[in-house]
């Protein structure tokens, strides 16, 4: 079964993801992490059972080998997830991020984004 | 240069190394190392600045860093915006000895003076250790610069004698 994951390998990356999906959720990880690895299993299935192509995608961006995208959104705990909507940072059930391997809230952002991805898709709108 | 005296401007291009305290998030979160641009953040605010020779030691423990933990909402109350204490150490050394601490916020910074680039440029070090100093710096000027030349004593760079000069 293919990775639902989208891996992040350069800001380049990071910004056509932002660009052609509508919803992006980031998970900014490191490999020496345990909390990290500890959700990692929780987020690739809920990426598994969310996403939709160019709707909704589960990203997964490593702070050690893309430093700079790290860098840029102030990264400083980790795991710590990111909302995206139409490439601009947004808060989900009114948090604009979630620090810590939470995987209560990070599977209410999860089904939240993905009702409001498969509604979109639905009704063909922000078609690329 | 040896040293800091009050009236100086806080020396530009001083960076250090530290890892933002992640709070309660503890066992579930891991911090990551991040940037300081001292010379940067100084410039806005009251900070006072305190070097041990190292995190842990007998004294530095003991006394040092305890003294601030006692003394913290009389140095707010005398307009103090950041405590952060320095070592040589590096930053993950520095993070582990503020949980020690029991510090899970920014009550105190501890952050590492990377290769005492910055202690060396003051010429306050002895050996690969920094001295033990403490510098108060409000918007960029320094206010107050000394060091404890007497072993085990912090009469000058404790809380008690750094509050009696702010």
């Amino acid at each position: 079964m293919a990775d639902s994951v989208q891996h992040i390998s350069s800001s380049n990356d990071f910004s056509s993801l932002l660009s052609s999906t509508m919803y992006v959720i980031a998970d900014f990880y490191a490999d020496w992490c345990g909390p990290c690895r500890a959700i990692a299993p929780a987020y690739a299935q809920l990426a598994k059972t969310h996403s939709i192509p160019n709707y909704l995608a589960f990203a997964k961006v490593n702070v050690d080998t893309v430093q700079a995208v790290a860098q840029e959104y102030k990264v400083t705990a980790m795991p710590t997830f990111l909302f995206f909507k139409d490439g601009k940072q947004v808060a989900v059930n009114g948090a604009a991020m979630i620090q810590g391997a939470d995987v209560r809230n990070l599977t209410n952002a999860a089904e939240k984004m993905g009702r409001l991805a498969k509604e979109k898709a639905t009704l063909g709108t922000g078609s690329r | 240069m040896t040293g800091l005296n009050a009236g100086d401007s806080f020396p530009e291009g001083v960076t250090f190394t530290y890892v933002p305290p992640t709070g309660d998030l503890d066992v579930t979160a891991c911090g990551l190392g991040v940037k300081y641009d001292a010379s940067k953040e100084f410039k806005d605010k009251k900070v006072v600045l305190v070097a041990v020779p190292g995190a842990f030691t007998p004294t530095c423990q003991e006394q040092h860093v305890t003294s601030y933990l006692a003394n913290l909402d009389k140095l707010r109350a005398k307009g103090v915006d950041s405590i952060i204490f320095i070592a040589s150490n590096d930053h993950w050394v520095m993070s582990a000895w503020g949980k020690a601490n029991g510090v899970k916020d920014d009550s105190i910074l501890f952050m590492a003076d990377d290769g005492l680039a910055f202690s060396k440029s003051i010429g306050w070090t002895k050996g690969d250790r920094a001295l033990r100093y403490a510098i108060i710096v409000d918007h960029g000027k320094v206010i107050y610069a000394d060091v404890d030349d007497v072993p085990r004593s912090i009469a000058k760079t404790g809380a008690e004698g750094v509050m009696a000069k702010l």
